[in-house]
Parts: structure tokens; sequence; C-alpha cells
């Protein structure tokens, strides 16, 4: 099967979740008793070496979450994601395809299970419907997006990628980390190329973001510190947002096509 | 019981009854409010009585997932089966659980611990268990 297909399935299993259980608002998004409901007991417990598990006999399953996550988003969302490879991958067996790279990726490039099992959760805890009518007609931004996180309690990347996902402007999410990229998320029309070399700028918000100024926003980027077409233009701009993560020493970037370029 | 015999509510019902084929809602509200009842207050708390049933109905799923949720701890022993287990016993336990299962997957998995590793074989083994406390016609 395509990858795109299956990416399609992913996100509609999700949406037939949310359409099977009447749920209409954020609040309803009550995870542990979605996973209970579907026979997916939820338990916690000091894990080390990974953030949550799934295990599987037949049509129940047991998630183990760690229970020294720091933010309800995140629960929420290793709850939703193990619920993807509940009713995604039926026989998957990850120790041998999972490893620590790919862990936290959230590029569209990817073509595994974790890919599908994020956009699961995303759709899950985020359905597009429910975000689609809270993000139209406005500006896209990391204020945005933490509203969202909030509403939803999610955790901000996850929200920043279904908005990117979900939003009808021409946006990318960058993560990067020590000024390299490390993975990005286009949104349906974004038109544009990245620039081959994955280094960040130095003139770039990202580059300026660091332990001490977490985030910065500026409507005045030059076009060429990041796309490709644009070598020597210093009159095409576009806005670039990005936020600071201590904890993961990785910066996330909004970049936005705000003007015909 | 005659014209007579009847209070004010029912005389009050029978007008509007008569009438009710004439009048439009906000005309039965100001023909009413004009007589010194405010049926607003009364409609709000049907409304609102309506409203919460209807979410209730909708929401169903989510009591059968607490029932579930208490039936589970009911069942649940108190001390765990595989935590306080040797980490040896546990190596050889999950080498013998990999060789066996065919779903088990991750989030952000780096190198798992022994801790892990009994978190897993105790997820196994409440499956097991529910298993077998399952009635016959159902497994």
């Amino acid at each position: 099967m395509a990858s795109s297909q299956r990416k399609a399935i992913a996100v509609a299993k999700a949406d037939d979740l949310i359409k099977e259980l009447q749920i209409q608002e954020p609040a309803e998004i009550d995870i542990d008793r979605i996973a209970i409901f579907k026979n997916a007991e939820v338990r916690y417990a000091s894990l080390r070496g990974m953030d949550g598990c799934l295990v599987r006999k037949d049509n129940a399953a047991v998630i183990t979450v760690r229970s020294s996550l720091k933010y309800e988003g995140q629960k929420r969302f290793v709850i939703a994601h193990e619920l993807g490879h509940f009713f995604l991958h039926p026989e998957t067996r990850q120790m041998e395809t999972v490893d620590t790279k790919q862990a936290n990726n959230w590029s569209e490039r990817q073509e595994t299970e974790e890919y599908e099992a994020n956009l699961f959760a995303a759709e899950l805890l985020m359905p597009k419907r429910f975000i689609e009518v809270r993000i139209a007609g406005q500006e896209p931004s990391f204020e945005l997006i933490k509203g969202l996180a909030e509403e939803f309690q999610t955790t901000l990347t996850a929200t920043a990628a279904q908005f990117v996902l979900t939003t009808k402007e021409e946006c990318v999410l960058i993560s990067s980390e020590n000024r390299r990229r490390l993975w990005f998320i286009p949104s349906k029309g974004f038109s544009f190329s990245l620039l081959e070399d994955d280094y960040v700028h130095g003139h770039s918000c990202t580059a300026e973001v660091n332990e001490e100024k977490r985030r910065s926003r500026s409507s005045d980027i030059e076009a060429s510190y990041w796309l490709e077409r644009f070598r020597g233009d210093h009159k095409s701009c576009i806005t670039e947002d990005a936020i600071y993560f201590p904890t993961l020493r990785r910066t996330l970037t909004l970049l936005w096509i705000h003007d015909a370029i | 019981m005659t014209n007579d015999e009847q209070g004010p509510m029912e005389n009050l019902l029978d007008g509007l009854d008569q009438q009710s084929d004439a009048l439009s809602s906000e005309d039965l509200k100001a023909e009413l409010q004009a007589r010194g009842i405010d049926i607003e207050p009364f409609l709000q708390q049907m409304d609102e009585i309506i409203t919460a049933h209807d979410k209730r109905e909708r929401l169903a799923w989510m009591q059968v997932a607490d029932e579930k949720k208490e039936s589970l701890r009911v069942a649940e022993t108190p001390e765990s089966q595989w935590g306080d287990r040797k980490p040896e016993e546990i190596f050889a336990a999950f080498a013998v659980f990999l060789k066996a299962t065919r779903g088990l997957a991750f989030r952000n998995r780096g190198d798992l611990s022994v801790e892990d590793m009994a978190a897993i074989l105790e997820a196994d083994e409440r499956l097991k268990r529910g298993e077998q406390s399952k009635p016959a016609d159902e497994s």
C-alpha cells in the first residue's frame, strides 16, 4: 500500500473513532476513557527507556505510560499514539524497528508505523474539524498554537504539527537542534522548497533563540535564509516564528508565506 | 368541574389553548408576561435539562468505560508480578516474551531498563489474566 494511502487511513481511523464516540468538543476527548472503552487499559509505571508502550493480545491491550512525564499533554499523546498502534498495526513488533533516531520525529517523509501512530494521535486529540473553525482567518503563530494546545491539552509540538497539517496558509514547521534542521512538515499548499543545506541561517529567528531568549518572531525574514530560488534576493520576505525548548534543546520554527513572493 | 370552579391557572391554560393557533410563541410569552407570568426561566431550565440529557446519552460510552475501569481495579492483584523479581529472571522471561509476542509498540524508546522489561511483562501478565477471567462465551 502506498505511504500516502496509509497516512490517510491513519487519520480516517481517528476521525471514525471521534464520530463513533459522538465527541463534539475538545473537553470530551477523554483519552483514558477512550482507551479503556476500546479495551486498552492504561497504567502508569516508572519507565526509564521509553515514554510508553503497548502490549497487545487479540482485541485487548495494556498501555503503560512513564509516570514521570511532566506534562498532561505528553501523557495524553503517549496514550493516543499507542492507541494508534492498537488500531493500525495489529501485529507490530517494534523491538527491531524503532530506535531513538525515530523518536519525536514528525517528518512527513518518514514511512514508518511511528509516523502513522503520530498522525492518528494528532487527529484523535485535535480533530481537524475542530481545529479548522478555531484557526479560520487567524494569523499563523505560536501564540495561536499555544492557545490550541491549552484548549486541547496537547503538547506544543504535536499541536504545531496538527496546525500545519490543517491550515490553508502556506506554512512549514521545522524542528532543529544546534542550528541543524532535524525534520520539517510543510502545509498542504506550501509551494516552496527548503534549502538543501540543512544548516540554519545565522540571521534567522531560529538562530537567535536560546536558553535566555526563548522566542523570536519577525515578518521581515529574507526568504533566501530558508527557501530555494531566492539567492541574492533581499526583497522577498517571509514571517518566521521560533520557539526554544530548553529541556529538549531544540527549536521549533514556523515559517509563513504571508505575502506573495 | 365547571368553569366557575377552575383556578386562574386552569383558566389561563384554557385561554391559551383556544388562542395558541393564532399566537406566535413570542406573542404567547408577551401575553403571559402581561399577566405576571415570566416563563423564560422555566424554558431555560427545560432547555438545560434536555441538553444535559442529550449529552449524557451521547457520551454514554464514558460510563461504560468507568465500569470497565472499576472492574479492572477490583480484579487487580495488590502485588506486582514482576517488579520485585531478580534481573536475571526478568531478562529470561522478557526474551521468551519477545519470541512469542505479536503486538508490542513503543513511544520514544531508547535502551530498555530492567524496570521497563518488568512493566512490559506485567502488562502481558494482566492481559493473560484478563483472558482467563473472561466468560467462556466471550472468549
